[in-house]
């Protein structure tokens, strides 16, 4: 997979999921069959479709405040990035957490499953499906999703597409690239970083580790690193998210990493090279440690092939170097390795689940209709 | 084939948007792979060639293959054709739309210019009137003052009887006044009419052309879609090199999801 252009406009986030929900008002469905890809992650949800379409948007979702708000936005509800942007205006949801969806009090778990159906339903509206086709959906869920999260995901997304599957989001990324054996999938989100064994057949649940280190773990250390080392500098956990996607890294940085925080409203540059480098790198061991038992608890025969196919997937794996640094910490544990970051990390997923989408029979799908 | 090979490449020259070195950093892609557009020209034709020699060894005829040959090339066409199509709808949506913009710009500005004048002409009727009254006012109090004068009463005595005549001819002044301003009103009466009515049009005209414009605007969100690449499902390829195994796969992922849904229900 190669970074390859959609063929059309990109879509908004504030396309409102009505008007391109594929099966709103369609009657006659017998002109074709989009296949969709859906990487529904903590951060970002991902989307990749047989018709070209490849988009992604922030996992947040903005309801107006008042009668004002809803006036200035003309819109009834805002997703990704623009609710972002616009989250003074708006109650704004993150649906969800950890790779799933959240379950609070029975206010929140209902707010929280309305936003995850207009996310879902933006996501498959990003898709730009034509009314009189099918439309097939593979949804990577996190390796270790209750069951109780897969029947929310199924619920939401029954109302959007004609015909949904789960599968792991790890296994996804590996069916994607075609390395269905002996290798090891490492996908670091934001809420949970996923670790899939794959050995020629389905993973089971003792293939798969799920850990909560990932993006958020990170944001929260940096933040808790620069409130000490930067003093008196004003800053939310979405300046510090913002900061670490640009500059985070765990190998050959050179040059000093400066960004400006504002100390009593005025700007002022700190260095947070040490903090970020500390930050990004409390990762590689709780991960290099989740490799060594799945690669301990394997086929002694083969153990050296998983070794030798570590596959670095998802958002969280663009820290710089952080393919090095894995590489570095498994010689030291595992007595070496090698790791390999996908082209795409954060279509990695949305990509697989297509490829298992065009894959799959028709009776198979039919019979989950 | 030179026309196709040509319609190819205008084909994927429209399919393709700019983009910024930004947007796609922002995307999470890093690096792209180039393919010049001769290369994607010359490897659908061979693909198309090969397919057609390789379906119909040992069957064709040299007619069969012309007519197969034409056959996609028609359907190609025929796709083309129709994004074309899509392509234009949505132009002539956006010429519309700009269209109606300026009308309702100029709608703005008319009924703006209707509502000044109207509103300066009433403001300048009174104005009038307020003035003609106090200088009315001002020589009526003169004249009575200097007719009394002229009968020698203009003491201290007579202040008081000056001013109760002048009140009571002013009353009945009043009265005459207000018969005129009916009388002046009235003979605007027409051009006011003429300029309500005239609003009450372009107030009409705004709301239509504003509602014409919703409509548009939500006839333009309303994309038909992009057609998927497949007419029908697909399903593994039968020369996959990993065939028998993605078949193992595919029917463990769709009994882990039947599972799912057994226990849901």
């Amino acid at each position: 997979m190669s970074g390859n252009m959609d063929t059309s406009e990109p879509a908004g986030a504030d396309q409102t999921p009505m008007e391109g929900s594929a099966v709103e008002g369609a009657t006659d469905k017998e002109h074709g069959v989009l296949y969709v890809g859906v990487d529904m992650g903590t951060s970002r949800t991902s989307v990749s479709a047989s018709n070209g379409v490849r988009e992604t948007l922030a996992s947040v979702v903005g309801y107006p405040k008042d009668v004002v708000a809803r006036k200035l936005l003309k819109r009834d509800v805002v997703f990704g990035d623009e609710a972002l942007e616009k989250r003074l205006s708006l109650n704004l949801y993150r649906p969800l957490e950890h790779g799933v969806l959240k379950s609070g009090d029975e206010h929140d778990g209902d707010k929280n499953l309305e936003a995850a159906n207009a996310l879902l339903r933006a996501a498959v509206a990003m898709c730009r499906a034509r009314k009189d086709e099918l439309v097939y959906a593979v949804i990577g869920v996190p390796a270790q999703a209750s069951i109780h999260n897969k029947r929310s995901i199924i619920d939401v997304a029954r109302e959007s597409v004609d015909s949904v599957m789960l599968c792991s989001e790890p296994f996804a990324v590996a069916y994607g690239l075609d390395m269905l054996e002996d290798a090891l999938v490492i996908d670091i989100g934001a809420g949970t970083t996923d670790l899939c064994r794959m050995h020629g057949t389905m993973p089971e649940d003792s293939d798969q580790i799920t850990l909560t280190y990932a993006g958020d773990f990170v944001d929260r250390e940096l933040s808790a690193a620069l409130e000490q080392s930067c003093e008196g500098a004003q800053f939310t956990l979405g300046m510090v998210k913002a900061t670490k996607e640009k500059y985070s890294f765990v190998h050959g940085q050179e040059e000093p990493v400066i960004v400006d925080f504002p100390v009593a409203g005025k700007p002022q540059p700190f260095d947070i090279t040490k903090d970020l480098l500390e930050s990004c790198k409390k990762v590689v061991p709780p991960i290099v440690e989740a490799l060594g038992r799945l690669v301990g608890s394997f086929d002694p025969e083969f153990q050296h092939k998983l070794r030798s196919r570590v596959l670095l997937a998802g958002g969280g794996s663009q820290i710089r170097g952080l393919d090095r640094a894995i590489e570095d910490e498994m010689k030291t544990t595992l007595g070496g390795g090698t790791v390999i970051r996908i082209e795409e990390p954060i279509y990695g997923g949305a990509n697989g689940a297509l490829k298992i989408a065009h894959d799959m029979p028709e009776d198979f799908w039919e019979k989950l209709k | 084939m030179g026309k196709l090979t040509n319609k190819l490449q205008e084909a994927v020259k429209k399919l393709s948007y700019s983009t910024t070195v930004d947007q796609l950093k922002r995307k999470g892609i890093q690096k792209v792979n180039v393919v010049g557009l001769d290369r994607i020209v010359a490897l659908i034709e061979a693909a198309v060639h090969r397919t057609l020699k390789a379906r119909m060894a040992g069957l064709e005829t040299a007619e069969m293959c012309g007519e197969i040959a034409g056959q996609t090339r028609d359907e190609f066409l025929r796709l083309l054709h129709s994004n074309e199509s899509l392509e234009k709808a949505h132009q002539e949506m956006h010429g519309e739309k700009s269209a109606l913009e300026e009308q309702v710009a100029l709608l703005r500005t008319e009924l703006q210019t209707v509502q000044g004048k109207l509103a300066s002409r009433e403001s300048q009727l009174a104005r009038e009137a307020k003035v003609q009254a106090a200088e009315e006012d001002q020589h009526l109090h003169e004249e009575i003052h200097g007719l009394l004068a002229q009968r020698g009463m203009d003491d201290e005595r007579t202040r008081g009887l000056v001013q109760e005549v002048f009140g009571l001819v002013r009353g009945h002044l009043e009265v005459e006044r207000t018969r005129v301003t009916e009388a002046r009103r009235k003979e605007y009466q027409t051009e006011v009419e003429l300029l309500n009515r005239r609003l009450a049009k372009l107030n009409g005209a705004l709301a239509a052309t504003e509602d014409q414009l919703q409509r548009v605007m939500k006839a333009k969100t309303l994309h038909p879609g992009l057609p998927s690449v497949y007419k029908k499902v697909q399903g593994l390829d039968s020369h996959d090199s990993l065939f028998a195994k993605k078949t193992e796969l595919m029917e463990s992922i769709f009994e882990a999801n039947l599972r799912l849904r057994r226990e849901i229900a």
